[in-house]
């Protein structure tokens, strides 16, 4: 199918060096719809969809936020939020915008973490994307379920 | 033959078309030279059209403050522009107030020069200059937290207030093509004038922030601009509260020196929160100035220190530290510097100590 023009700037956004020094798509070859549709398939098998999985995240760090910076913990998980100077537009080109924070969520006994900005909150329950393989932002599903979906 | 009359036929109308559609392209896209007529005649400009309104007047040598590089997500550019500026966009809504859109303020990295404009710039923004800088030290503050000082080649001197930043511009490196810049508060004192202080967290996949930590090296020329911004001393009570939390050190630590230089006779207390001991730095600094200073007390805090950490200062969250070390009814004036969430929760500590919002300044990230 032929790329529009708008298609085209969401790629560009996507690259490494646009809005995020290494880009949203790591080292994954795939388009960033098969990458989506693969996802939406993952997230279908878990019995979950991407709003419910955006609400949890974005529980998550509600929850971190009351720590300014130090760990919270709410069962066997432990939950930091971290804020950076500056904010992020999203690369879907839908004028949305974040301020650069990071939640980062260790499961205490398995030891297992993830993290997601509140950009990638945006990202998953908007446009179903958690970035390609490989890409330092990443929000694998299989591991959203393991760790925060206890 | 009919076959390959149709071909080269089509081929001629393919081609025809793509040499109109340039010809479109170039036209459209050439909109000559436009003229900027800055506060009614007081400075007319002529410019080539094109470009946006903050790049247009930057290549003039008139700098707007902007902390995003003209993305539209910092609504810091803003300029009053009372003709040529086309309809309003929706990437400026969220920035403009009624009154502001009333008035005619608009987001000048996203007007775009097309004709003639009209505007308005408040005179000190004429002040602002490009400087071309030279990195003489880098420190490694904390695990992610860099310290650089930047002597200036040209022009030679700068005059800013102390808590005011400037912008930094990269070079492109890497994946990243283009030039970018960011804000960053300056942490040197307005006396050291030959030079400037900037500290700089690693911001993860951040363009400017992964240059600076990753790139940049002693001896490298990098361009800034400034100074800018607000959030300086206004000096209207006896006692200045100063609160921060990583990189928001810097124009607490200019507006602190700067005090303590010109000897003006304010109590100073500087709560700096961090979570464990890696966190913090100028520690020594902080503290030897405070045993030099005797209107001046360092408070440092740490929310969560670590058993190695050995810490035997204050601990939990800066707000509690901040509400167990201040009276109700002292006379305050309070300067905060770190991310949304600490402002935020340090502002409703203030309130409630009686701190009213006209005497909290702050600069959040």
């Amino acid at each position: 199918m032929k790329q529009t023009p708008d298609d085209k700037r969401i790629e560009i956004n996507l690259q490494p060096g646009t809005l995020s020094a290494d880009g949203f798509l790591g080292n994954d070859s795939r388009d960033v719809q098969s990458i989506i549709r693969a996802d939406q398939a993952v997230v279908d098998q878990l019995g979950l969809t991407h709003e419910l999985i955006a609400e949890r995240l974005k529980q998550l760090t509600e929850m971190g936020k009351e720590g300014l910076g130090a760990p919270v913990h709410s069962g066997p998980l432990e939950i930091t939020v971290e804020d950076f100077r500056g904010r992020i537009f999203c690369p879907f080109r839908d004028r949305a915008f974040f301020g650069k924070r990071v939640t980062v969520c260790k499961d205490q006994t398995s030891g297992q973490s993830i993290r997601w900005s509140d950009l990638n909150v945006h990202m998953i329950e908007k446009h179903g994307f958690y970035e390609g393989q490989g890409s330092p932002f990443r929000v694998d599903p299989i591991l959203v379920h393991q760790i925060c979906f206890q | 033959m009919a076959f390959l009359t149709t071909v080269i036929s089509l081929s001629s109308i393919s081609l025809l078309l793509s040499v109109l559609i340039i010809l479109a392209e170039i036209r459209l896209n050439n909109y000559g030279d436009c003229t900027l007529d800055i506060n009614d005649n007081d400075r007319v400009l002529t410019v080539k059209g094109g470009a946006s309104l903050l790049a247009t007047l930057s290549e003039q040598g008139i700098f707007i403050p902007s902390a995003c590089g003209g993305k539209a997500t910092c609504g810091l550019c803003k300029v009053r522009v009372i003709e040529g500026a086309g309809p309003l966009l929706p990437t400026e809504e969220p920035y403009l107030s009624e009154q502001e859109r009333k008035e005619g303020y608009r987001l000048s990295c996203q007007v775009k020069v097309k004709q003639n404009l009209k505007l308005f710039i408040p005179e000190d923004l004429f002040n602002i200059r490009a400087y071309q800088t030279k990195i003489t030290q880098i420190d490694q503050l904390t695990h992610d937290i860099k310290g650089l000082r930047l002597s200036l080649i040209e022009p030679e001197s700068i005059r800013f207030k102390a808590g005011q930043y400037v912008q930094l511009y990269t070079r492109p490196y890497g994946n990243v093509k283009e030039k970018v810049f960011r804000a960053y508060s300056m942490a040197s004192v307005p006396s050291d004038s030959k030079a400037i202080e900037l500290i700089v967290r690693r911001v993860p996949e951040g363009i400017c922030t992964t240059f600076v930590h990753e790139e940049l090296k002693v001896g490298d020329t990098v361009q800034v601009s400034g100074p800018f911004g607000d959030f300086y001393l206004r000096g209207n009570a006896n006692n200045l509260i100063f609160i921060a939390g990583g990189s928001g050190l810097a124009p607490i630590r200019s507006l602190i020196l700067d005090i303590i230089e010109k000897d003006l006779p304010y109590q100073m207390t500087f709560f700096f929160g961090a979570v464990t001991r890696k966190d913090l730095y100028y520690l020594d600094y902080f503290e030897d100035l405070s045993n030099k200073h005797s209107r001046f007390h360092f408070v440092p805090a740490l929310s969560s220190p670590a058993a190695e950490d050995s810490w035997s200062g204050e601990t939990g969250l800066i707000t509690d530290v901040v509400a167990r070390h201040l009276d109700t009814d002292s006379d305050y004036e309070a300067y905060l510097c770190g991310s949304p969430g600490m402002i935020n929760a340090c502002l409703n500590v203030l309130n409630a100590k009686g701190i009213t919002e006209d005497r909290i300044f702050y600069d959040k990230f």
